[in-house]
């Protein structure tokens, strides 16, 4: 039986117990879901077909009509399911807790791109496989870059300044734009706005590198660097935001890094010589395809594209 | 828990309404509804790991990005391999997944429902209503239609498959296991 029949099957199985107001069996239940993704969408496809029925008419009768009998054993199923539905408002009731800080999780998959407003109106722009938290109140706004990069609009706010961690350092700016990428252990920051100030997360109020419009900083474990003027660059370096990837005396192998960020499929460069030929230029994010035919073209070198990768040499 | 509700409540209301542009943009390349359900499932799944780390900020553009990844990865594991196809697949765009279908309300609904019940089987059918209108258990549903209780329980997973599919934008077809099981029932039933 193909494994899709088989959950599916598991999955009407577990709606039809859990229909049964007498049903005791939930720790099952959860150890079926909790198994796999899989059970969880076939699950939940069914339970909401099943739930749409409850709108259906009542259904056509076959020829026979429906015996007295019948109708008094729905009477004890009223009762019981009455009783079922309070004991279960109880217990919500005991395991209440205090409301808290919500943090909400955001994630865009390699080659997706996602923009969302915060409630005091900040936009918040996803670039490619990339994983934020994201925790406001009315004290403090505050957002963890996991992995990857974000474009960042904040609003101005003298009462809650905002707040972004990266590993452990952390920018912290009242209302600007800038943009924050994490690779590993590689936290880069570029202000396009305003200013922001960039420090270890533990140190308090004063210390810290305060960066402003046109700066980049770069920082990993043990250094930090700061290049100032540098609007062009951040420029390029926001071209994603439109689709575009943006390379100016980039090294292959730093371009390949670039594409590779967005594509399942990944670029490999086999010869050593050819990572370090400088290109520029700009290309479309999307269009891989027209990327390695350039190289081919222009640079005289011999791609192969293969079932998971594609290599250049 | 918690998490597991959130998780429930953002697929169906977010990504369950864009099946019929999914189910729609698989079959262009999948003929096969065995192939065009496992292609769903598959990216299902994959949604959905996704999301337990964290809801995307575009529902309708993280599904679409797993259902290209999935579809290219499939046309490469055929044992025929099709460039153009994968080349294709390649060039799809977000447009291709188009808006999800109007949510119906009220008597639309109702009609939608009762059309989905309309097409099954008229065994799929009753066992439907018996267990949901009538609200007896599998056993009194099969003791009523003079069946076996496996037979009752494949009923209702073709009949609530078929209700899926159609209700969700599908055909609504009945997609029955593969032949070597259905002989086995009737020499067992």
């Amino acid at each position: 039986m193909r494994d899709l029949d088989r959950i599916e099957e598991q999955a009407v199985h577990w709606l039809m117990r859990r229909e049964d107001p007498a049903f005791s069996d939930e720790e099952a239940f959860e150890r079926w879901i909790e198994e796999s993704p899989a059970h969880k969408a076939a699950f939940w496809r069914l339970e909401y077909a099943w739930s749409k029925l409850d709108r259906a008419r009542a259904l056509p009768e076959p020829a026979e009509t429906v015996e007295p009998a019948r109708l008094r054993r729905l009477m004890p199923f009223a009762v019981v399911v009455a009783l079922a539905a309070s004991v279960v408002i109880m217990i919500g009731t005991l395991n209440w807790q205090p409301p808290e800080a919500v943090t909400r999780p955001y994630h865009t998959a390699v080659g997706q791109q996602g923009t969302f407003a915060l409630a005091d109106g900040s936009k918040v722009e996803l670039n490619t496989d990339t994983n934020v938290r994201v925790s406001q109140d009315l004290n403090r706004r505050e957002i963890w870059l996991d992995r990857g990069e974000t474009y960042l609009e904040i609003a101005r706010d003298p009462k809650r300044p905002f707040v972004v961690n990266i590993g452990d350092r952390k920018v912290t700016v009242l209302g600007t734009k800038f943009v924050v990428s994490r690779q590993g252990d590689l936290v880069t920051v570029a202000v396009v706005e305003g200013r922001v100030r960039f420090d270890s997360a533990t140190s308090d109020k004063n210390h810290g590198v305060e960066i402003v419009r046109g700066d980049i900083v770069t920082a990993d474990q043990e250094s930090t660097l700061i290049v100032s003027n540098a609007l062009p660059q951040i420029e390029r370096r926001l071209r994603w935001r439109s689709g575009m990837i943006s390379l100016e005396g980039a090294t292959l192998a730093d371009a390949v890094a670039q594409f590779n960020r967005y594509h399942q499929r990944k670029i490999v460069i086999r010869d050593p010589r050819a990572a370090n030929l400088r290109i520029g230029g700009s290309f479309k994010i999307a269009n891989v395809t027209a990327f390695v035919r350039l190289l081919r073209e222009a640079y005289g070198l011999r791609v192969e594209i293969l079932e998971d990768e594609i290599e250049i040499s | 828990m918690r998490d597991r509700s959130a998780l429930n409540e953002w697929f169906c209301a977010e990504v369950l309404p864009l099946e019929p542009a999914l189910v729609r943009l698989i079959r262009r390349y999948w003929r096969s509804a065995e192939d065009v359900a496992d292609i769903r499932q598959d990216i299902y799944e994959r949604t959905l790991i996704g999301a337990a780390r964290g809801l995307p900020a575009h529902t309708r553009g993280y599904v679409f990005t797993i259902a290209r990844n999935v579809m290219i990865n499939r046309a490469r594991q055929a044992q025929v391999v099709s460039i153009e196809l994968v080349a294709e697949l390649d060039d799809m765009s977000e447009a291709d997944l188009l808006t999800p279908e109007r949510h119906l309300e009220g008597r639309e609904a109702l009609r939608q429902v009762d059309e989905g019940l309309n097409r099954l089987p008229r065994r799929c059918r009753e066992v439907i209503r018996l267990r949901k209108v009538e609200g007896l258990t599998t056993r009194e549903t099969a003791e009523k239609m003079g069946i076996g209780i496996d037979a009752v329980e494949q009923q209702m997973t073709y009949g609530m498959r078929a209700l899926a599919d159609f209700l969700l934008g599908g055909s609504g077809a009945i997609r029955r296991y593969g032949a070597k099981r259905l002989l086995r029932r009737k020499a067992g039933s």
